[in-house]
């Protein structure tokens, strides 16, 4: 009788135990969804600052699809259909005719866009 | 018996848990140790972009600088160390317009730390002494020469950052040049007024004559040309009082495309007497 209440008390605790990581491990991931969402920004951002927008063009970047959103920001979203969504923002300096212009790099991981 | 049997199936349990709760941990650890170390990687790359945009945005200013700068010190002959003065006093004129904006200030902070850059030098150099390596921006026209005014620029950044233990630091030279080859036409523009300036000189031509003939025919074999316009009026003796204007015009510089490509100089007297032959 004693073995099966020993083991019972320890499958308890082992499944709470699992179950505590479990809550864990999803925060884990999430912070890797959002890490690898910066990750991407970061390689979008220095495209862009090497490779400037043209106005009204396009540029597709690891699968990101960028445009202007407005005068002022770029909007770059996953062609391909993900279940997570994280935006994140980036910002530019570009110097246009004696002055500086800052530009706002909108990237949404997933499929918000 | 049974109790004995029951007792080792509780310690075997028991083991089972703890190696599949420790071997879940273990990982969940290391699962963490990779997610600091890419946060570091983020932080870095975040970094190194933003050094990266600070140091074209100094590089514009530093050629728009160095454009302005030598287009006045054209039009009023100034001296290397005026003009590199005039240059820095600028450049740091403008570095500090921008950079003390509160919205720049915060693009340079990254994770409650700031991103520090700081200006090391700016020097005034010919082309030819320029280190190969370098990469350089053509300001004005489209070719360089041996002897075309160059500015570098030594720029230095640097991030700590404890709390994610994140240590950034480098060194960048950025150099901006001009095919204007300045510093050659000052010291043939300096050396012809000194020849001139105030001394008497008797030759059996015209005054013009006399400055093409002795004064401007040489410069030719460097590229340069000379525009200028001669006033002469007598003195109580035979001599005139000559006044002297002239510029020097690169025509490599005007050829590349430039678009300062004269440098003015001051005024310059001289007596002249126009000798008979008889004289």
């Amino acid at each position: 009788m004693i073995d099966i209440f020993c083991a019972t008390i320890i499958a308890v605790l082992f499944v709470s135990a699992v179950l505590f990581s479990k809550d864990k491990y999803s925060h884990l991931f999430r912070v890797q969804n959002m890490l690898e969402c910066q990750y991407i920004k970061e390689k979008i951002a220095r495209r862009l600052l090497r490779n400037p927008l043209e106005k009204d063009g396009e540029i597709v970047i690891d699968s990101f699809l960028c445009r202007w959103a407005s005068s002022s920001k770029i909007r770059c979203y996953n062609t391909n259909t993900n279940s997570m969504n994280f935006t994140v923002n980036s910002k530019l300096l570009y110097y246009d005719d004696g002055e500086v212009k800052t530009v706002e790099v909108i990237v949404v991981c997933g499929n918000e866009g | 018996m049974r109790d004995k049997r029951g007792f080792l199936i509780a310690i075997a349990t028991l083991l089972i848990a703890i190696t599949a709760l420790s071997t879940m941990y273990t990982y969940m650890e290391i699962y963490v140790f990779y997610l600091s170390m890419k946060k570091k990687v983020i932080i870095l790359e975040e970094i190194d972009r933003k050094s990266i945009n600070v140091a074209d945005i100094q590089f514009h200013l530093l050629s728009q600088t160095l454009f302005d700068e030598v287009k006045k010190a054209s039009r009023k002959c100034l001296n290397k160390k005026d003009l590199v003065k005039n240059i820095r006093i600028e450049y740091m004129k403008s570095t500090t317009q921008i950079w003390s904006q509160k919205e720049y200030e915060k693009y340079l902070c990254i994770e409650n730390k700031s991103l520090i850059f700081k200006v090391v030098g700016i020097y005034i150099r010919e082309y030819k002494s320029i280190e190969k390596s370098n990469t350089y921006r053509i300001v004005d026209g489209e070719n360089i020469y041996p002897r075309s005014l160059c500015s570098i620029m030594e720029i230095n950044f640097f991030y700590n950052n404890t709390e994610y233990g994140v240590f950034y630091e480098k060194n960048e030279t950025l150099i901006a040049c001009m095919p204007l080859r300045y510093l050659k036409l000052y010291n043939i523009g300096y050396d012809i007024i000194s020849r001139l300036q105030n001394k008497e000189f008797s030759y059996s031509t015209s005054p013009r004559d006399f400055v093409e003939k002795y004064i401007f025919s040489d410069i030719e074999k460097d590229g340069i040309a000379a525009e200028y316009s001669i006033t002469c009026v007598p003195r109580k003796d035979a001599y005139y009082v000559c006044m002297l204007d002239f510029s020097l015009i690169d025509i490599y510089a005007k050829k590349s495309g430039a678009t300062v490509y004269r440098v003015k100089f001051p005024r310059v007297k001289f007596y002249y007497e126009e000798k008979t032959e008889e004289g």
